[in-house]
């Protein structure tokens, strides 16, 4: 109700001739633009049509150092910061600096350089590359709402994200903007920002505390018709995923374009929803999207597009990549080097690779899972990790963070579900009945089994927290996204309900040696077989 | 939103919870052969996805080897 009482008072300011007004109450942020009066933008007779260029960028997930691609005796770079940089620039001078330079959103986590900085990084290559807005992804939220103000103090353009709002006052979130508005090249382009509405379900409750994610295409169908009046172009900066953005062109009218992400996907010739246009420019900074567009200031809307090879394969060899960009990445990874060597505490035992049964490694990771779970409103009862996700042994001695990389460098995450007995039991006869390495390695709880036996009743034995094991009783279970997704044939897992995702796995056990060094982890009777 | 998503890998169904990724509808092997480059995961439309894209409810993915490889990765599976 009072969401369309705002909408009714943006249009009287429209009307009333205001350039630029808050889509949010008045005394809300105000939206971020370059918009000027369109005395001081339009020449006297300005051309009939006009050649603009939206170039952007997706889930970069900060991948700022290019991948060295071998092909026989030559290489080249295949993403990286500076050589996205390096062709923005170049796209910039070849469009005469008519382009809207654009980033859908899950810009920072995901390696090591960028998450050290907490993004930092990411954003700094962001000003220097002339980037005029970013969505907010779910993996935005990754490191909290003070980290994401940093970030956004950092950025010299926007954040952009109309749907999420703070609950106490309705207002969008405080480290962004509902839209932009900006002339390029005299032509008035309205961006929209939309986050992933499911981001709650799968970040850390106190990393999204306070907020609230509102549908996409309600919040595009109350901001739509006004940004429609005021721009002569609508752009919807959207990190909803490719299937939530096709509903979206195809429920709510006026959109011209959809710069999406999320789903990674790359969409080399430009896809058509109605009279929507939906890109999206895959992941990892590997490429960099190009649309062209050509506005009719007569006929108000877009005459022509581009609609095939919108995306650019990023490698270094065509354009000369940024300097500043190449020396700040530099700078970036040698400080991350760093981290990687630093020891984070000293094991008194040799941490043998896992391949069967109980391990003092495997208990040690184990530990550490359920560890992390214990704070909170619904502590774990038990923690189960794969033996085959186990990776490289620690001799005694020091461990750095680069050693237990090598022990678990599959990047997963934590990941508690709700099962019941009968679904653990299921679990650990498919444990025991695969490969000797798909055996669970696993805290708070024992196990005993029998290959011996018949299939189904070679799990002997079972306790959670010290009872044996109750097949109605529903347990809360710390395990990893890898194995929740029916990993290493554990379907059962995917039985499970009221998922509620970590830490990177790796960063936990880390933490838990920091805090616990020195360590001496055992094999102490958890699992017992023959 | 619902918790779980419904997704087709190579036209068999399957669902899993929100917040997965590729990677872990396309199982393992799948997963080791793209990284190798020896097959590549499709959309409906043909169009790329990376191993950590999310999945979307609806969604229909491929794993598509390489031209000159020993044909399509998930037919062993």
């Amino acid at each position: 109700m009072r969401r369309n009482l705002l909408a009714w008072l943006v249009l009287l300011a429209l009307a009333l001739g205001v350039v630029v007004a808050g889509c949010q109450a008045p005394s809300g942020p105000e939206p971020t633009g370059t918009a000027m009066p369109l005395a001081a933008t339009a020449s006297p007779t300005p051309p009939k049509t006009e050649t603009i260029a939206i170039l952007h960028t997706n889930d970069m997930h900060g991948y700022v150092e290019p991948e060295l691609i071998r092909v026989g005796e030559k290489s080249f770079e295949s993403g990286g910061a500076a050589n996205i940089a390096g062709h923005i620039a170049a796209f910039r001078k070849e469009y005469g600096g008519k382009v809207l330079v654009l980033d859908a959103g899950d810009t920072w986590q995901g390696t090591f350089v960028s998450n050290k900085s907490r993004g930092a990084v990411v954003t700094e290559m962001m000003n220097i590359a002339g980037y005029d807005a970013q969505a907010l992804g779910n993996h935005d939220f990754d490191w909290g709402q003070e980290v994401l103000k940093e970030r956004a103090t950092q950025a010299r353009f926007p954040f952009l994200a109309a749907n999420i709002v703070e609950e106490s006052s309705g207002k969008v979130y405080s480290g962004g903007k509902p839209y932009l508005v900006k002339s390029v090249g005299g032509v008035k382009v309205a961006v929209l920002g939309l986050g992933y509405p499911g981001t709650p379900a799968i970040n850390k409750a106190a990393n999204v505390k306070g907020l609230k994610f509102l549908p996409g295409p309600e919040t595009a169908a109350q901001y739509v018709p006004a940004l429609r009046k005021e721009a002569d172009l609508v752009v919807v900066l959207s990190h909803l995923g490719l299937g939530d953005d096709e509903k979206l062109a195809a429920s709510v009218e006026g959109i011209d374009v959809i710069v999406g992400g999320h789903s990674h996907t790359e969409i080399r010739n430009t896809k058509r929803v109605g009279n929507t246009i939906i890109v999206q420019a895959g992941s990892k900074a590997k490429f960099l999207g190009r649309l062209e567009l050509v506005y009719d200031r007569e006929a108000r809307k877009i005459t022509r597009h581009t609609t095939s090879d919108e995306l650019l394969s990023v490698v270094s060899g065509k354009i000369a990549p940024d300097p500043q960009v190449a020396a700040l990445v530099t700078k970036y990874a040698k400080e991350a080097q760093a981290i990687m060597d630093r020891p984070l505490g000293e094991t008194l035992v040799d941490l043998e690779q896992c391949y069967e049964g109980e391990c003092p490694l495997g208990n040690l990771i184990a530990d550490a899972m359920l560890a992390a779970r214990q704070a909170g409103p619904r502590p774990a009862d038990a923690a189960m990790h794969n033996n085959a996700g186990i990776r490289s042994r620690i001799p005694k001695g020091p461990v750095t963070y680069g050693q237990l990389y090598a022990v678990l460098p599959f990047d997963n995450v934590l990941a508690a579900v709700d099962l019941t007995g009968e679904q653990v039991l299921r679990i650990l006869e498919k444990t025991v009945g695969g490969s000797r390495t798909s055996n669970m390695v696993v805290a708070g709880m024992t196990y005993t089994f029998d290959r011996s036996k018949p299939v189904g009743e070679r799990i002997v034995t079972v306790t959670i927290g010290g009872q044996p094991l109750d097949a109605k009783k529903l347990y809360r279970i710390q395990t990893i996204d890898y194995l929740v997704g029916g990993g290493d044939g554990q379907d059962t897992f995917k039985e499970g309900k009221d998922i509620a995702y970590g830490d990177p796995t790796v960063d936990v056990v880390a933490e838990y040696i920091q805090k616990h060094s020195p360590v001496s982890p055992k094999v102490e009777g958890r699992i017992v077989g023959r | 939103m619902s918790e779980k998503v419904k997704v087709w890998v190579d036209g068999k169904e399957d669902t899993f919870f929100l917040g997965l990724r590729v990677r872990h509808a396309i199982g393992y092997r799948a997963v080791k052969a793209v990284e190798q480059g020896r097959a590549r995961v499709q959309d409906a439309d043909g169009n790329g996805v990376d191993l950590d894209g999310a999945l979307y409810d609806g969604e229909r993915l491929f794993v598509v080897h390489r031209k000159g490889g020993p044909g399509p990765v998930n037919a062993s599976f």
